[in-house]
């Protein structure tokens, strides 16, 4: 799986349509230096910026999913991804679109969209875990993007709200090295603390009280993986906008191709994650001569990945 | 830290608690945001060595008195004590390598194997970042071969029976390597065949020093199993004695408010209960 992930880390790296569509030759790098500058100044932090936001987006997917021990928790479906949204947006119209602002104020809202799903999901009298917790996510989803409809209004039409606009598409086109270096310090540490709870996180997928029988302290541990999720996703979204799909498809193919168990979920969907974001970037800047946005491959892929996934004979969910 | 009662340490008390795993002295508890206490009064302690049954209607607190002994609960009034010292007093591993828990029935929405479900019963001898290693692995397979499930470990979770998660979920308990394992209603959702699979492996347990304590509606499981009986009713403990001494007429009727009597036939006792059957001759 990591070879693959290089080797399409690696074709991403060479496909673009520069000097025409499709591959560019190695060679030309050594006597082209227009090439060298595509490549290295252009392609490859964006490419390294798809890497991390499709580890972000499809690590936080499956922590959130065991944490709720709810297959269906996707960071777009509990409140998580538009809550980052609203966030980027307040923030691009109220203070400035300086990118550790607009990332603050992602990752503020994007927990507080987080938060409001779980209380108001607990409040619901009816239906299972799984039924409330989507539902309530799709409420709390809505409020933000209608928030997110009020600030496109009062938007400037010249300046914020083009900005605003780029969140909703997704895309990683203004991504530079500048960029990549505010995207590292938030998913780095991030992906790394869901790393090296793998296992732990199995245990927080079980009930509290069971968990509290395995010694563990359920709430703090709980608190620390959610945050650092969120905060993954809050940063991935501040740079790549709205990227849907991704943490909920991604975790149930890595869940089928591997094991349930986090010590190969949680890294295998890094390692898958990030390679299909690489993967639907390079076909959205390479297919046609204007750039399809990022977000939406992500969808069309993901939302008929997962259809045929549920369609699938052994596939079920409970409650 | 509040001070609580019975933080007494005489050497009466310390002798008592050599023979007593855990004490509850002077227990009220009631659920946030209601008045009315589930359980009050609650004086009761757990042999060393017993398997202790709490036996009584639905409703009449065995699972939030089975929560409390966890820790998971905190009783507003009075002291949970584990030999001696009180509960929030002990470290968290520590706690998971002293006592486990057996819940009901536990919803698992991922498809783990068998043995990385009993795996996570390492957890107490593993800290926040660590893997488990062989050593954990082989002792999860001797929790699973305990519970007789050891050719289960490939499975997958989701595709166990009622019984046969019962037996796993107890495997991922003794995985913890407790002294005292709590069971929530262990046979509630068992067949015959299962319901003795169960009680063979608790008297296993027993045999092989485990203090056992467990909730059960069920008289007969409590007949079958246990050396000692809390009858509980109505949030308070009618009578706590052993067993021959708690599952009489009189103390079961009193016990689920409706007329039982408790027959000895040869070495098993068998509670009857309603009209007799009309086919009897």
């Amino acid at each position: 799986m990591v070879a693959l992930t290089v080797a399409v880390i690696a074709a991403a790296f060479l496909i673009g349509r520069y000097p025409q569509p499709g591959f560019m030759p190695p060679a030309l790098l050594l006597d082209d230096p227009l090439a060298r500058r595509v490549l290295f100044g252009l392609r490859l932090p964006r490419v390294l910026a798809a890497v991390l936001v499709g580890a972000a987006l499809a690590g936080a997917g499956t922590v959130l999913q065991m944490l709720f021990a709810n297959p269906l928790v996707e960071p777009g479906l509990v409140g998580v991804t538009q809550g980052a949204a609203f966030g980027a947006a307040l923030a691009i119209i109220a203070f400035s679109a300086q990118p550790v602002v607009v990332q603050i104020s992602a990752a503020l809202f994007a927990a507080a969209g987080l938060a409001l799903s779980y209380r108001l999901a607990r409040g619901i009298r009816f239906g299972g875990w799984v039924l409330r917790l989507i539902l309530a996510g799709i409420a709390v989803s809505a409020v933000y993007s209608s928030g997110v409809g009020i600030l496109k209004y009062v938007a400037d039409p010249m300046d914020q709200l083009p900005a605003i606009t780029f969140w909703m598409l997704g895309g990683l086109w203004s991504v530079g090295w500048r960029e990549l270096g505010f995207l590292l310090p938030t998913v780095l540490p991030s992906l790394a603390i869901l790393l090296a709870m793998r296992w732990r996180a199995n245990l927080l997928s079980l009930h509290d009280r069971v968990a509290f029988s395995l010694g563990t302290v359920p709430g703090r541990e709980r608190l620390l993986l959610i945050a650092a999720a969120t905060l993954a996703t809050a940063a991935a979204t501040s740079i790549a906008g709205i990227v849907g799909w991704v943490g909920l498809l991604i975790p149930h193919i890595t869940r089928r191709l591997f094991r349930a168990d986090g010590r190969w979920s949680i890294p295998m969907s890094l390692l898958i994650g990030s390679s299909f974001v690489v993967f639907c970037d390079a076909l959205g800047r390479t297919l046609l001569p204007g750039e399809i946005p990022l977000g939406i491959l992500t969808s069309l892929f993901g939302a008929a990945g997962f259809a045929l996934l549920l369609l699938r004979p052994g596939f079920r969910i409970e409650r | 830290m509040r001070k609580r009662a019975g933080e007494r340490e005489s050497d009466a008390q310390l002798q008592q608690d050599a023979r007593r795993i855990l004490t509850l002295a002077g227990v009220e508890f009631a659920y946030e945001g209601t008045a009315e206490p589930v359980l009050r009064g609650i004086d009761f302690a757990v042999r060393t060595g017993s398997v202790t049954a709490l036996l009584g209607p639905n409703g009449s607190g065995k699972t939030t008195l089975l929560n409390l002994c966890l820790g998971w609960l905190k009783p507003q009034r009075g002291a949970v004590q584990l030999r001696g010292t009180a509960l929030d007093r002990i470290p968290r591993r520590q706690m998971g390598r002293t006592m486990s828990l057996v819940p009901q029935d536990e919803h698992l929405p991922f498809e783990y194997s068998v043995l990385e479900y009993v795996l996570l019963g390492r957890a107490p001898y593993l800290t926040t970042l660590q893997l488990p290693d062989e050593t954990h692995v082989a002792a999860a397979r001797s929790a699973l071969a305990t519970v007789g499930a050891a050719q289960w470990a490939q499975r997958s979770i989701t595709t166990l029976s009622a019984g046969e998660k019962q037996l796993v979920m107890t495997a991922r308990s003794l995985a913890q390597e407790p002294q005292l394992l709590l069971l929530d209603e262990p046979t509630s959702h068992l067949d015959l065949a299962n319901t003795v699979r169960l009680l063979d492996c608790i008297a296993m347990l027993a045999d092989a020093g485990v203090t056992v304590l467990l909730t059960t509606h069920d008289p007969h499981v409590a007949s079958a199993c246990a050396t000692e009986v809390a009858l509980m009713r109505e949030g308070r403990i009618l009578f706590d004695g052993p067993t021959a001494e708690s599952l009489t007429t009189e103390r079961l009727s009193a016990t689920y408010g409706i007329d039982v009597e408790v027959h000895q036939i040869e070495r098993h006792r068998v509670v009857t209960y309603g009209k007799p059957s009309t086919d009897a001759s």
